[in-house]
Order: C-alpha cells, then sequence, then structure tokens
C-alpha cells in the first residue's frame, strides 16, 4: 500500500487499519536499518516493536501534510538512539565500552550469514559515534539522498556531508586495516 | 608512473547487502506481536495502576472516617491539633519494575554510570 493510501485510511478514521498498513509496508525497511544498530536479531525485534508502539501512540499527532516515510525513519532514529544510549549505560555498569558490547554481539549473533568482511564492517560501524552511525547507515548502506536525511534528522545538508565524509574515512581505515 | 587507481575498498557491493538472517515467518507475524505488545502495555498499565488506586482509595476513606470520628467525639481544641497532623504512606515504587525502567528513569535524571558506581562502591 502507498503512503498517500495509508494516509487516506488514517484520514478517514481507519486508524487501526492504518497502523496495520504502516507495519506491513514498513517493517522489512525499518527492520533492516534497526538491525545495524543493535548487532543481534533479538535487539532489532524489541526495537522495531519499540518503535511500532511508538508510532501507534505519535499516530494522533501524525500531521497529515508531513511525509509518512519521513516521519517513521525520525520515530526509528530516535528509538535507535535511545538504544544506543541504553546500551552504553549498561556496558559502563559493567566497565565495558559501548563498542565492545555490540563487537560481542557481533561475535555471537547467530542469525548471522555473511562472510569475515560482513562482519569486520560491523564491527567498524560500531567505532562510530551514534550521530555519525547514523548518517553513515542511511547514506551507505540505504543510499538516502542527503536531502531525505536532513528531513529525517533535522540537521543541514552540509553538517551530514561533513559527518558522512569523517564516518566513511573512519570505516574505510578500520577495512584498510585488516584486508 | 602507474596511474591505475586503487580501488576503494567500500566500493566492494557485497559490503553493501545485509548479511543477516531471520527467524522463519518473522515478518509476517510481527503485527501479531506489535498487537500483542501494545494491549499488553494498555493492560499492564491499568494493571500497575490498579493498586495504587486502591491504596488511595483506601487511604482517603480511613483518613475521612477517622476524622469525622475524632470530629464528633473530641472537644474542638484538640480536633484542630489532631487533624493538622501528617499522615505518611507506604512507599511501593519499586515494585513491577523492570532494569530498562530503572535505566530509562536514571537517563532521565541525568545520573552517569560513572555517578552510579560511585555510589554504589560506598
Amino acid at each position: 500500500m502507498s503512503d498517500n493510501e495509508i494516509i487516506a485510511l488514517y484520514n478517514g478514521g481507519q486508524t487501526e487499519k492504518a497502523f496495520n498498513a504502516i507495519i506491513d509496508s514498513y517493517s522489512e525497511r525499518l527492520y533492516w536499518h534497526v538491525r545495524r544498530f543493535t548487532c543481534s536479531h533479538e535487539d532489532a525485534d524489541d526495537l522495531l516493536q519499540d518503535i511500532f508502539i511508538k508510532v501507534w501512540k505519535a499516530l494522533p499527532s501524525f500531521r497529515s501534510d508531513s511525509q509518512l516515510f519521513t516521519w517513521l525513519y525520525r520515530i526509528a532514529t530516535n528509538e535507535a538512539l535511545n538504544f544506543i544510549r541504553k546500551n552504553r549505560f549498561k556496558a559502563s555498569l559493567k566497565a565495558e565500552s559501548l563498542e565492545s558490547l555490540l563487537d560481542r554481539k557481533v561475535d555471537e549473533d547467530t542469525y548471522f550469514d555473511g562472510d569475515e568482511m560482513q562482519r569486520e564492517i560491523q564491527k567498524a560501524i560500531n567505532t562510530l559515534p551514534a550521530k555519525q552511525k547514523q548518517v553513515f547507515l542511511l547514506r551507505y548502506f540505504d543510499e538516502m539522498p542527503y536531502e531525505q536525511i536532513s528531513e529525517i534528522l533535522g540537521t543541514s545538508v552540509g553538517s551530514l556531508k561533513a559527518s558522512y565524509h569523517h564516518a566513511y574515512f573512519k570505516v574505510k581505515a578500520y577495512m584498510e586495516a585488516r584486508f | 608512473m602507474d596511474m591505475k587507481k586503487e580501488k576503494d575498498i567500500l566500493e566492494n557491493g557485497k559490503l553493501k547487502e545485509a548479511p543477516f538472517k531471520v527467524p522463519e515467518g518473522y515478518f509476517e507475524n510481527l503485527a501479531v506481536h506489535v498487537e500483542a505488545r501494545r494491549k499488553a502495555e494498555e493492560r499492564g498499565l491499568m494493571h500497575r495502576l490498579t493498586p495504587y488506586l486502591a491504596i488511595a482509595a483506601s487511604f482517603a476513606a480511613i483518613t475521612l472516617a477517622g476524622t469525622a470520628v475524632i470530629r464528633l467525639t473530641a472537644p474542638k481544641a484538640e480536633v484542630e491539633a489532631t487533624t493538622s497532623s501528617s499522615y505518611y504512606s507506604q512507599n511501593t515504587a519499586g515494585q513491577g519494575m523492570t532494569e530498562d525502567d530503572i535505566i530509562n528513569y536514571l537517563i532521565y535524571a541525568g545520573i552517569s554510570a560513572d555517578e552510579l558506581n560511585e555510589i554504589t562502591a560506598e
């Protein structure tokens, strides 16, 4: 179902149907987006469900003149930031860094189905600060235009380009050191 | 002079592929799980609030009954002194909380893990 059809359902008062249509249309895209943040299927599943619960609660405040796609990604990236914040806190309680906690999740992930390079790029992403990580994931993997990322993150295109540039070279240096 | 440019490692198309599997039927069943969780949360909120509402209602009833008895039986001067005394309720805030609730609260309150470690080490 297209975004316009979902919005039409919502505007027609069929909130529950519109919500289910959002889940149908966006669950895969949002799952793959948050999967790289979390480094495990279990956490990605929890986070995705959190996102949809937030979407359900926020639906009454959705303004139908804004883009559904942007609105959903904004909620998803905010929830992903909360996930990082919580996990950083959990890691520091155990005197561990967030990076090593996430790296451990990568190594223990039973749903990982790639090769060594694909595993290492996931660890390279774990070295990035949260904001750079968001930009890198949206640009490198989702190949989203800067203008769209700017609408989602509320950051200027110039600043996004700078963040992506830093993130790209950090990931590249990490990978070149290993392969 | 060798003009051949070395290939950028991140231009390897394979790196952009998602190297993950999901459990069978995961996406097909997601809507059902989200709905179950949404309903559980709604029920959970009422479930969590019910004991507090019951305590508040009992406390209000006892206060009203006590005040009425005092007003009916004691001399006027004693009534003023007794009914202005403070009441304390038992703190039940620690019940039914998850680790996430506590972490969320600590983050919200701006307490860092280092600060928490210092406090618990004392």
